[in-house]
């Protein structure tokens, strides 16, 4: 009886120095925040040491902030339990990559943790100790096999979790005192991926309106839209774009259309002739990088005189109909334009109304023998 | 008393002096023009020798006109009334008229042969005279013949009273009839043969029926020209007034192309015996300008020339050129591509 007794005041007393000792843990907490960018493409030569396949002291944009919270700013000495889970494209479930437990080390209030400090060529205070060091050998090949064909990570999700640990610990299990998880999703392989195509307008298009709607097809979620005009000076869409005057540069996440808006830097103007560019935007940790459409030209114009000659030149036998609307059709799209000059008869000015009764005149003589040519200027 | 009346009549005297002295000043001598001319036609005034008589040449009263061998003469009177001198004949002109009324109209033909349409009068008869016979006509288009040893008056339309001169014998001379004077006094009324009656018809229209004969449609032989008229390109035009002698007060073409129905009316410069203007070019066009001529002379007649010209106009020929349609045009990837569409009229 009296050894029961005794049993029953040990376990009592056990489970009050377990209290005790929970008690003294939970009392300190540290805030961890991941620095870490949403890359669409990441070079991984920048973050992997080539010689020793660590981590490189060099890496920036990364950061890990830690924050005594409990007691405020106070001294604690702790290790980090850093893992890196991967899962990438195609594969049915995320695995670790590489986890490990870092050596000891004091947060004075608050410490900033770069890759220098646990790259082993680096500071080396967070330095993973090697007896808690894991690495999924095969998931390393897989990604290592990637990386002789392109220098980048491959697209995948990535989740890297950091947890600030008692000091001297050697399981992640162990006494917790905060932590931080993120994810990044890296969609391209290189920067080629994204891609963005214009669907309206078409080249050579023209609108009638001064607020047509432009819509593209992308893979990636921001993209800058570009107008730029024409002037008669520039004999080509990438002239234009170098050299043109800027209507509209605009950022737009989420959406793949735009009807063009009446806060532009300037309104479209009738018989003017503009260049449409939609670039995706990549952001890698070598900085942005933005993958252009082809660019698209687009002519604001009622095109009388273009109707006119097509009801006209449509009838009309000989090959001139022919020729006409092949220049007509795409991807000539051909339409007359002031900008290079008048339309004259036989040296002398013509209106669009004398055209008109021109094209009648002619149309009551149907012996009258066409010859159509173009010429390029 | 007598006083008064001595006043009275010299008034009424002065009225009467008054009236005729403005009736005298308002008569005037009868004009009219050579409208048509073929071959050789010459003309003399009183106080002039023969000379070649061109189109709009004017004929006052006693004035002469002869056309030679396979020549012909369209005279036009201010009432359009119309004689056509048909070759080898002789006709002299004599009238006179008072403001728009003609007050006597004969034609003395010593010998020839005339087609006529006499437009009808209320007062005066138009006389053609012989040294034979004396017809005289009123509203009636028909025919004359005088020279050797018998006239011939043949009517196609109304009704004309013929006089043997030498026997004094008159006689009406109805639609399809003819009537023959001879130098025996004899004076016979016959049905006229068909042929004659063609002959009457036909020669009604000549110039207007003028699509075959190329001397009427030689701009030169009615007076304007035309230079050389080029499609599509603004033409000049001139015409010489001085047949009309200094009498043209106002001048105005009447233009159109080929198959329009309207005339454009273009009002002409007098300057000197020149009348001028220009064409547009949309009116010029190829194969040919169609035009007549009306001309306002300061007795306040008009001349219409060719005669029924908004009806049968005068043509002139219109060269046919290239034409040349160039459109600057800009592609789809603003290339400056310029269209060139050529035709020729």
């Amino acid at each position: 009886m009296k050894s029961i007794q005794m049993k029953l005041l040990l376990l009592i007393f056990a489970v009050i120095i377990l209290e005790l000792c929970f008690t003294t843990a939970k009392a300190q907490q540290v805030q961890a925040n991941l620095n870490f960018t949403d890359y669409d493409v990441i070079y991984l030569i920048d973050f992997i040491d080539t010689k020793t396949q660590m981590v490189n002291s060099s890496i920036s944009g990364i950061s890990l902030d830690l924050t005594v919270v409990t007691p405020p700013g106070g001294n604690i000495k702790v290790c980090i339990y850093l893992e890196i889970q991967v899962q990438l494209r195609g594969d049915p479930r995320p695995a670790v990559l590489v986890s490990g437990i870092s050596k000891d080390f004091i947060i004075n209030g608050s410490r900033t943790l770069t890759a220098n400090d646990f790259a082993i060529n680096g500071s080396g205070v967070a330095l993973l100790k090697p007896s808690t060091y894991y690495m999924n050998a095969s998931l390393k090949k897989k990604i290592t096999d990637f990386a002789l064909t392109t220098p980048t990570a491959p697209p995948g999700k990535y989740q890297i979790t950091a947890k600030v640990l008692q000091a001297n610990s050697w399981s992640s299990n162990a006494v917790t005192y905060g932590g931080v998880s993120k994810s990044i999703v890296v969609p391209y392989a290189t920067t080629d991926e994204a891609f963005v195509e214009i669907n309206d307008p078409k080249n050579g298009s023209y609108f009638m309106n001064l607020a047509p709607t432009f819509s593209w097809t992308t893979n990636a979620s921001t993209v800058k839209v570009s107008v730029y005009e024409a002037g008669s000076n520039q004999r080509s869409p990438q002239d234009a774009l170098k050299g043109g005057n800027p209507y509209l540069v605009k950022e737009l996440t989420g959406t793949t259309s735009l009807t063009y808006p009446q806060d532009a830097s300037r309104q479209l103007q009738e018989n003017k002739a503009y260049v449409l560019q939609v670039e995706a935007e990549v952001l890698t940790n070598r900085g942005e990088i933005g993958n252009a459409s082809l660019p698209v030209v687009f002519r604001i114009t009622n095109d009388n005189v273009g109707k006119m000659l097509d009801n006209f030149l449509s009838t009309s036998a000989g090959s001139a109909s022919g020729i006409f609307s092949s220049l007509r059709a795409e991807p000539s799209n051909w339409v007359a334009w002031q900008a290079y000059g008048t339309m004259t008869l036989d040296g002398s000015i013509l209106t669009e109304t004398d055209l008109q009764n021109l094209i009648r005149d002619l149309t009551g003589n149907p012996n009258v023998n066409l010859q159509l040519s173009v010429q390029n200027q | 008393m007598i006083k008064k009346i001595l006043i009275v009549g010299v008034l009424v005297l002065l009225v009467v002096l008054s009236l005729g002295q403005k009736g005298k000043q308002d008569k005037k001598d009868i004009s009219a023009y050579i409208v048509k001319v073929i071959r050789d036609v010459n003309m003399k005034s009183p106080a002039t020798g023969w000379h070649k008589a061109i189109p709009l040449s004017t004929l006052k009263s006693g004035y002469e006109v002869q056309t030679d061998k396979g020549s012909l003469a369209m005279i036009l009177f201010a009432d359009q009334s119309k004689l056509i001198l048909r070759e080898k004949s002789i006709v002299t002109i004599k009238g006179e008229v008072r403001g728009k009324e003609i007050l006597s109209r004969s034609v003395h033909m010593d010998r020839g042969d005339m087609i006529f349409n006499v437009k009808k009068a209320e007062t005066e008869q138009f006389r053609f005279s012989s040294p034979i016979s004396v017809a005289s006509i009123r509203g009636t288009q028909g025919g004359y013949v005088a020279g050797g040893k018998a006239d011939s008056l043949t009517i196609a339309e109304g009704l004309a009273d013929f006089t043997n001169s030498l026997s004094g014998r008159t006689a009406h001379v109805g639609t399809g009839n003819t009537g023959v004077a001879d130098s025996s006094g004899k004076l016979n009324i016959h049905q006229a043969g068909r042929e004659a009656l063609n002959n009457i018809i036909n020669g009604q229209n000549i110039g207007e029926d003028n699509s075959k004969d190329s001397t009427l449609n030689n701009y030169n032989n009615l007076g304007a020209d035309f230079g050389h008229l080029k499609s599509r390109i603004a033409g000049f035009v001139r015409v010489n007034l001085s047949s009309f002698q200094g009498g043209a007060v106002a001048a105005t073409l009447f233009y159109r192309k080929q198959n329009e129905q309207a005339f454009t009316e273009l009002p002409l410069t007098i300057i000197g015996q020149t009348a001028q203007g220009q064409l547009s070019a949309d009116k010029v066009r190829y194969p040919q300008l169609e035009y007549y001529l009306s001309i306002k002379l300061n007795d306040g007649s008009l001349t219409i020339v060719p005669p029924n010209g908004s009806l049968k106009p005068a043509t002139v020929p219109v060269e046919s050129v290239q034409h040349v349609l160039i459109i600057p045009g800009q592609t789809g990837t603003l290339q400056e591509k310029v269209l060139i569409l050529k035709w020729n009229d």
